[in-house]
């Protein structure tokens, strides 16, 4: 059962006494509004303007308390009174995680939601600068209530930034994915290349894979933070002696380190064979083929010879057998890797006997 | 126009150097690749394909730029031509370069070429053929057979 998740779902604007109430539907999942605003009117929750106006429960879940197991498993009916505060006069649909109700604050009489027309992404193209400061403005009131509340929103984009009908009031909505600040760890994900800099995340990112496409820079919009007129990484450092930092120039061969690494292996493996090779008959390094390369071979194959291939050698198994052996022995797999590869005609499960030389115009489409 | 002209200078193992135009060195999507990137104003080293592969390569390349306005059958006949001209010990090569330099249209022939080879032949003979030790032990190998009995009644 997860017991965070709910209080995302209510940050009230106790200006305006508004609040939008969500409700998980069914179980404890943790609902997102997105899901719960699908194919609906869009509602919004308010943030408040003044945060010397706010009171002591400006985001707590005052209808559940902490522990939400009571209203598992329940819907919500018209007239039903929550916490002996909140009417819901009219229910709005059901998320795949919760429910949406219109609530309404028996103490001060309000109704606890608003309406939103669009995001301000629908509005983003032929947006007036002054609407821009206006939106940028009550953003950032948002974003400091949220501080205040110390919760992390973990989605803020124009999707998620509902306008109203007039379009003068932005809200910024979709707690689907916001948590309590010092409450969670640290996103995983970006752990693939942990700088702690965008600057010092590029570098790992261009040390692994090699230099981005100078057509990409191109398009970027923050390349001269990090790149010189000629697309040149620059790397901000920290100079151990003063503590003063600067930029370094860093350079790269067009080949990433991975690539560089992969082709050293390939060579000395290349040589080794090369040694053997005067030895050996010179028809034997097919048979060293690398496995993508194998692929790519046994793919053209009609099934049952590719079948009969796998009984080769072990690695030609391996390869093979996912994708031909079939669980009832005696019939051959009905589709498979071979088709997705080339047009089979009437041979397609072909006699092994004949050699086909018009195959080779197939696999061109 | 004068960026058809322009000459990608192309460095292999042996320190073979060739001089090829870029129409035929865009062939390669890994040289296209580089040239888009401003990489290819200097000799691109090739360190895994030897002078003689390469060369064989750039004649492949040439052979499907100049033959552009062909019809397709009369492509296929000189590919046809071109492969069956390669022995097996070149064919390796050729894939492994192919495959580096991400030439897709001789990958294609050079794979095909093999699993013509391969077609007509039973593990045994491919085992003979490509030289490959047969790791498996006898009762895993009945084991296979067994499992997969639509693939190996040679009745058709």
């Amino acid at each position: 059962m997860q017991t965070q998740g709910f209080f995302r779902l209510r940050i009230v604007n106790n200006i305006c006494n508004q609040s939008l109430i969500l409700v998980p539907s069914f179980g404890w999942n943790s609902g997102t509004l997105t899901d719960a605003l699908a194919g609906l009117e869009q509602y919004i929750i308010h943030c408040a303007k003044n945060e010397s106006e706010r009171s002591d429960d400006i985001f707590c879940d005052d209808i559940y308390g902490e522990t939400p197991t009571g209203i598992r498993n329940c819907g919500y009916r018209f007239g039903e009174v929550l916490d002996s505060r909140y009417e819901v006069p009219a229910a709005h649909g059901k998320g795949v995680f919760s429910t949406v109700v219109r609530a309404k604050d028996l103490k001060s009489g309000d109704l606890v939601l608003s309406s939103c027309c669009s995001s301000v992404l629908d509005l983003m193209s032929g947006m007036m600068q002054a609407q821009g400061r206006a939106y940028a403005k009550q953003l950032f009131i948002a974003l400091k209530h949220l501080k205040n509340c110390g919760v992390l929103h973990c989605d803020i984009k124009p999707d998620n930034m509902l306008v109203n009908e007039a379009k003068n009031v932005l809200n910024l909505c979709d707690f689907g994915n916001a948590m309590f600040a010092g409450k969670n760890e640290i996103t995983p994900y970006l752990f693939l290349f942990p700088g702690p800099t965008n600057n010092d995340m590029l570098r790992l990112h261009m040390e692994l894979k090699g230099p981005f496409r100078k057509k990409m820079l191109r398009k970027g919009e923050f390349t001269e933070q990090h790149f010189d007129q000629d697309f040149n990484f620059h790397a901000a450092e920290v100079d151990p002696v003063t503590k003063k930092s600067f930029w370094r120039h860093l350079h790269w061969s067009c080949r990433s380190q991975l690539e560089v690494e992969l082709c050293h292996l390939n060579r000395k493996l290349n040589m080794e064979f090369v040694r053997n090779h005067k030895l050996v008959c010179s028809f034997e390094n097919i048979g060293r083929i690398e496995e993508d390369l194998l692929i790519e071979v046994l793919c053209r194959l009609p099934a049952k010879i590719a079948m009969r291939c796998c009984c080769v050698c072990k690695s030609w198994y391996r390869i093979g057998s996912p994708l031909l052996c079939t669980p009832n022995h005696s019939v051959p797999p009905l589709v498979g890797m071979l088709c997705a590869h080339q047009d089979f005609r009437d041979d397609e499960l072909g006699d092994g006997s004949s050699s086909n030389p018009r195959g080779r115009g197939r696999g061109r489409c | 126009m004068a960026s058809t002209l322009k000459k990608i200078i192309l460095k292999s193992c042996d320190g073979k150097i060739l001089e090829v135009e870029e129409a035929v060195a865009v062939q390669s999507q890994m040289i296209k690749n580089m040239i888009e990137d401003d990489c290819a104003n200097e000799e691109i080293p090739l360190p895994d394909i030897t002078g003689e592969i390469l060369s064989m390569i750039i004649e492949y390349c040439k052979m499907h730029v100049d033959g552009e306005n062909n019809s397709n059958n009369e492509l296929i006949a000189r590919d046809a031509d071109f492969i069956t001209r390669v022995d097996l010990n070149t064919l390796y090569y050729l894939i492994v370069a192919a495959n580096f330099l991400n030439v897709k249209s001789l990958l294609d022939l050079t794979c095909q070429r093999v699993a013509d080879i391969i077609k007509g032949k039973s593990p045994e003979e491919i085992r003979l053929t490509f030289n490959i030790k047969n790791d498996f032990t006898p009762e895993e190998e009945e084991e296979i057979r067994k499992k997969n009995a639509w693939a190996f009644d040679y009745k058709d």
